[in-house]
C-alpha cells in the first residue's frame, strides 16, 4: 500500500467548527429543521393556488409531480455528500470541496439570499396573517401597516431569543408549531372537501389544463419553490447525533412528505376555487378568502393562525440554516471573524444570529414602510428566495460528482445523476428567466446584482487574501476521540 | 487475508462483506482508501462504496480529514475491549495487595475507555457492588464523576435523556453536577455517598497516564456510615495512585 504524502494530519486534534455542540441532536429535531424550512402547511395553502391560476387543476397537478421529481433528483445529488461530510455550511461547504472555494463563496451567498429572503417572507407573513385575524373575526376593518410592523418586530425578537437559546429548543418549537399547523391546514382541507362535494361542484375542475409548454415549465419552477428548504438540515450535520445516517434520511423523506401533502391539497383547492367568486380567486390568500366568503370566520381565523405558525417555524428554520453558513464563513475568514464566534453558555452562533435577524427584520419593515402591500412583499421575497435556493442547488448538484471524484469514490451513476439534474435545473431556470424578462425583471436584476457583488468579492479575495479563500470548506472533521484507540494513538 | 478466494463461500452476505471491510481497515491501517478496500476484497467498487458508507453512517468506520481515507471508529471500542481480558502487571498487583492489606475497605481499580468505565481489577475479598449501575451511570459513581471531571465538555459523555435518579441522593441536576465536577477538579478526588446504591460510599482518585490524562480510577468502597474514615484516606490513596498509575498505564 502506498501512502500519499499528506499535507496535514489524517484526523484533526480539534474540530475547526468547535464551539457548536457536537453530535448531540437526535433525529426528530433534524427532521423538524428540514420540514419547517419547507413550511409545507403554509406552502400548501398559498402556492398551489398560484399554479392553479395559470395552469388549471390538472396542469397544476402535473407541475407539482414534475417539481417533486426535480427536487428528488436534487436530493439524490446532495445525499452522497451528506453521507460523507459533516458539513456545517450545507451546500456551501459541499461546493467548496467539489467545485472549489472560488465557486463556493458565491454559492454560499446564493444560499444566504435564499434563507434570508424566506426568513423575511416568513416574518412578513406572521405579521400579515396574525393581524389579519382581527379583520376576519370582524374586530377591525383593515390592517394598518403599523400593526403589521409591530407584530413582525415582536415575532423577530422571539425568534432571535429562541435561536440564541439553542438549536434543541428552536427545533422543538419548530416541530410543535409545524405539527399544529399541518394538522390545522389538513383538517380545514378535509372540511373544504366535504362542503364542496356536498354542494355538488363539478370535479372536472381538478382535471382542467390551461396554458402552453413554456407556461408549464414556469409552473414547475413555482411548484419547486414549494419544496425549497428541504436541504437545510445539512447545516446541522455537525450537531446531529448520527449525521451520516440522519441527514441523508431527512433530505430523502422531507420532499416525499411535502409532495404527499401538496398532491392532496391541490385537487381540493382546485375544486373549491372553481366555483368561487372572482374576488376570492384574486385575493392573495384565496383559501382564507374562500372560507370568509362562505361565512366561516372562526375557521378562517384558525387557518390564519395555522399559516402564521407555519411561517414562524419557517423563519426559525431558515435563519438557523443561514447563521450556520455565516458562522462557517466567519470561521474561515471570508466573513467578519465575529460571526464565527459562539455563545459560551448556549453554544449557538449568537453573533451571527443577532446580525442576520437585524437584517431579516429590517428589510421587510422597510419594504412595508415604502408602502408596498404585504402581498407584493411576500411575492418579492419568495421569488428572490427561489432564485437563491435554485442557484445553490445548481452548484450543489454539479459538485456531487466532482467531490466524489476528488475523494476517489465516483461512480458512473453519480455522474449521470449530477449532469441530468443540472441540465434540468438549468432548463427550468433559463425558461423562467426568459419568461420573467417581461414580468419580474427588477427582482432578477436584484438577484443578479447580489450575485455579481459576491463574485467580485470572491475575485478580490483571490487576489488580496488567497489564504482566506483557501481555508474555505471547513466542516466537522473526524477527531481523535472518534477513532478506535489503537496502539498508534495511545 | 482474502476470504474471497475461499471456495466454500460462494455468496458472501452483506454482513460478512461488512465485517471483511472492517478487517481490511484494521489490517491496512488508518488512511486506507475506498478503492484500496474494494481492491483488497475483490468487491465491485459500487458495492464496496455502498457498504463502506453504511459502516460510516453507523460510525463503525470514520473518514479521515481529507475525506479519502478510513479508520476504525470508536464505536468498535466496546467490541474490542470486551474481547480482550484486562491484565494487571505483577508489579501493580503487588502494590494493590499491599494497599488491600492496609485498609478495611474494598479496593477496586477502574479503567476508562473513552466514556466507558471498566472494572480492571476487583477486590478479591469484597465483590464490586452495583456493577451494572457503575458502568451505566457515570453521574452517580465516584469513578464516573472523575471521568466526567477530566473532560471540558463533560455533557457529551452523558446520555441526552434526563439523568437517571438511582437513589434519593443521586445528583441529576446538570448545574449541581457541574459545581461538583469543579470541586473534584480542585481537590483531585471524587466521592459518592448513597448515590449509586443505598448504604454504599466510595472515594475515587485519578490514575493518570504519562500525558496527564485520567486513564482510570483507584477506588475505596465501604458502608455509608464510614464516609469520614474513607475521606481521611484521600491523601494516602492519592499517593498510592501516583505509584500505581505508571505500572498500569
Amino acid at each position: 500500500m502506498t501512502t500519499s504524502p499528506h499535507k496535514r494530519a489524517l484526523v484533526a486534534a480539534q474540530s475547526p467548527v468547535q464551539g457548536l455542540p457536537r453530535r448531540q441532536l437526535p433525529f426528530i429535531p433534524v427532521f423538524a429543521q428540514s420540514v419547517a424550512a419547507v413550511a409545507p402547511s403554509g406552502a400548501a395553502a398559498v402556492i398551489p393556488v398560484l399554479v392553479i391560476g395559470t395552469a388549471g387543476g390538472g396542469g397544476a397537478l402535473a407541475a407539482f409531480v414534475c417539481a417533486a421529481v426535480v427536487i428528488l433528483l436534487v436530493s439524490a445529488c446532495l445525499r452522497p455528500m451528506a453521507q460523507r461530510m459533516a458539513s456545517v455550511g450545507g451546500i456551501y461547504s459541499y461546493t467548496a470541496r467539489g467545485l472549489g472555494p472560488t465557486a463556493a463563496v458565491p454559492t454560499g451567498w446564493s444560499a444566504i439570499v435564499g434563507y434570508a429572503t424566506v426568513g423575511m417572507a416568513g416574518l412578513l407573513a406572521v405579521g400579515t396573517y396574525l393581524s389579519h385575524i382581527a379583520v376576519t373575526t370582524g374586530l377591525a376593518r383593515g390592517t394598518p401597516t403599523g400593526a403589521i410592523v409591530a407584530v413582525t418586530v415582536v415575532a423577530a425578537v422571539v425568534a432571535a431569543l429562541v435561536m440564541i437559546r439553542g438549536i434543541r429548543i428552536s427545533a422543538r418549537i419548530t416541530l410543535l408549531v409545524e405539527c399544529v399547523s399541518v394538522g390545522l391546514v389538513g383538517a380545514l382541507l378535509i372540511l373544504l372537501l366535504v362542503t364542496t362535494t356536498r354542494t355538488g361542484v363539478p370535479v372536472a375542475a381538478a382535471m382542467s389544463w390551461e396554458g402552453n409548454a413554456q407556461g408549464m415549465a414556469l409552473s414547475v419552477i413555482v411548484a419547486v419553490s414549494a419544496f425549497v428548504g428541504f436541504e437545510s438540515s445539512t447545516t446541522l450535520s455537525g450537531e446531529a447525533r448520527h449525521p451520516f445516517l440522519s441527514v441523508p434520511r431527512v433530505i430523502r423523506w422531507t420532499p416525499v412528505a411535502a409532495a404527499a401533502l401538496y398532491l392532496i391539497a391541490l385537487p381540493v383547492q382546485a375544486i373549491a376555487l372553481a366555483e368561487a367568486p372572482d374576488s376570492v380567486r384574486e385575493s392573495a390568500t384565496p383559501l382564507v378568502a374562500l372560507l370568509v366568503s362562505e361565512g366561516s370566520t372562526g375557521l378562517s381565523a384558525i387557518l390564519d393562525l395555522g399559516i402564521a405558525a407555519s411561517f414562524f417555524a419557517c423563519t426559525l428554520a431558515s435563519v438557523n440554516a443561514l447563521v450556520r453558513v455565516l458562522f462557517c464563513m466567519g470561521r474561515e475568514g471570508v466573513a467578519p471573524s465575529a460571526l464565527g464566534r459562539t455563545h459560551p453558555r448556549f453554544q449557538t452562533p449568537a453573533p451571527a444570529i443577532a446580525a442576520s435577524m437585524v437584517v431579516v427584520t429590517a428589510v421587510p419593515i422597510a419594504v412595508l414602510l415604502a408602502s408596498v402591500s404585504p402581498d407584493q412583499g411576500l411575492r418579492i421575497f419568495l421569488t428572490l428566495s427561489a432564485c437563491g435556493y435554485i442557484g445553490s442547488y445548481l452548484a450543489g448538484c454539479l459538485s456531487a460528482p466532482i467531490l466524489l471524484r476528488r475523494i476517489g469514490e465516483s461512480t458512473p451513476a453519480v455522474w449521470v445523476l449530477g449532469v441530468v439534474t443540472t441540465v434540468i435545473l438549468l432548463f427550468l431556470v433559463v425558461n423562467a428567466v426568459v419568461f420573467a424578462i417581461q414580468d419580474g425583471i427588477v427582482l432578477l436584476a436584484v438577484y443578479a446584482v447580489i450575485m455579481a457583488a459576491a463574485v467580485l468579492y470572491t475575485l478580490a479575495l483571490r487576489r488580496l487574501a488567497p489564504h482566506r479563500l483557501a481555508s474555505v470548506g471547513i466542516y466537522d472533521e473526524t477527531q481523535r476521540t472518534d477513532l478506535l484507540p489503537t496502539a498508534a494513538f495511545q | 487475508m482474502s476470504p474471497r478466494t475461499d471456495p466454500s463461500r460462494h455468496h458472501p452476505s452483506t454482513v460478512s462483506n461488512s465485517l471483511d471491510i472492517l478487517e481490511v481497515v484494521a489490517t491496512l491501517g488508518l488512511g486506507v482508501t475506498a478503492k484500496e478496500i474494494a481492491g483488497a476484497l475483490h468487491l465491485p467498487q459500487a458495492t464496496a462504496y455502498r457498504l463502506i458508507n453504511s459502516l460510516v453512517a453507523e460510525e463503525y468506520l470514520v473518514r479521515t480529514s481529507d475525506l479519502r481515507g478510513f479508520g476504525l471508529g470508536a464505536r468498535l471500542n466496546g467490541l474490542v475491549t470486551a474481547a480482550v481480558s484486562p491484565t494487571v502487571p505483577t508489579a501493580a498487583r503487588r502494590q494493590l495487595d499491599d494497599l488491600r492489606d492496609s485498609v478495611r475497605f474494598a479496593v477496586h481499580v477502574i479503567a476508562f475507555h473513552n466514556t466507558k468505565l471498566r472494572v480492571l481489577d476487583a477486590d478479591p475479598d469484597h465483590p464490586v457492588r452495583a456493577t451494572r449501575e457503575l458502568v451505566r451511570y457515570l453521574h452517580a459513581s465516584a469513578a464516573g464523576k472523575l471521568l466526567l471531571a477530566d473532560r471540558t465538555i463533560w455533557q457529551e459523555a452523558l446520555p441526552s435523556t434526563p439523568l437517571r435518579q438511582l437513589t434519593s441522593a443521586t445528583v441529576i441536576d446538570l448545574a449541581a453536577l457541574d459545581t461538583e465536577l469543579r470541586t473534584i477538579r480542585d481537590q483531585q478526588f471524587a466521592v459518592q455517598v448513597d448515590q449509586l446504591e443505598q448504604d454504599l460510599a466510595c472515594l475515587a482518585v485519578p490514575l493518570r497516564d504519562p500525558d496527564g490524562d485520567t486513564a482510570g480510577a483507584l477506588c475505596l468502597a465501604g458502608p455509608s456510615a464510614r464516609i469520614d474514615a474513607l475521606l481521611r484516606r484521600a491523601d494516602s490513596l492519592q499517593q498510592c495512585a501516583g505509584v500505581l498509575a505508571p505500572l498500569l498505564f
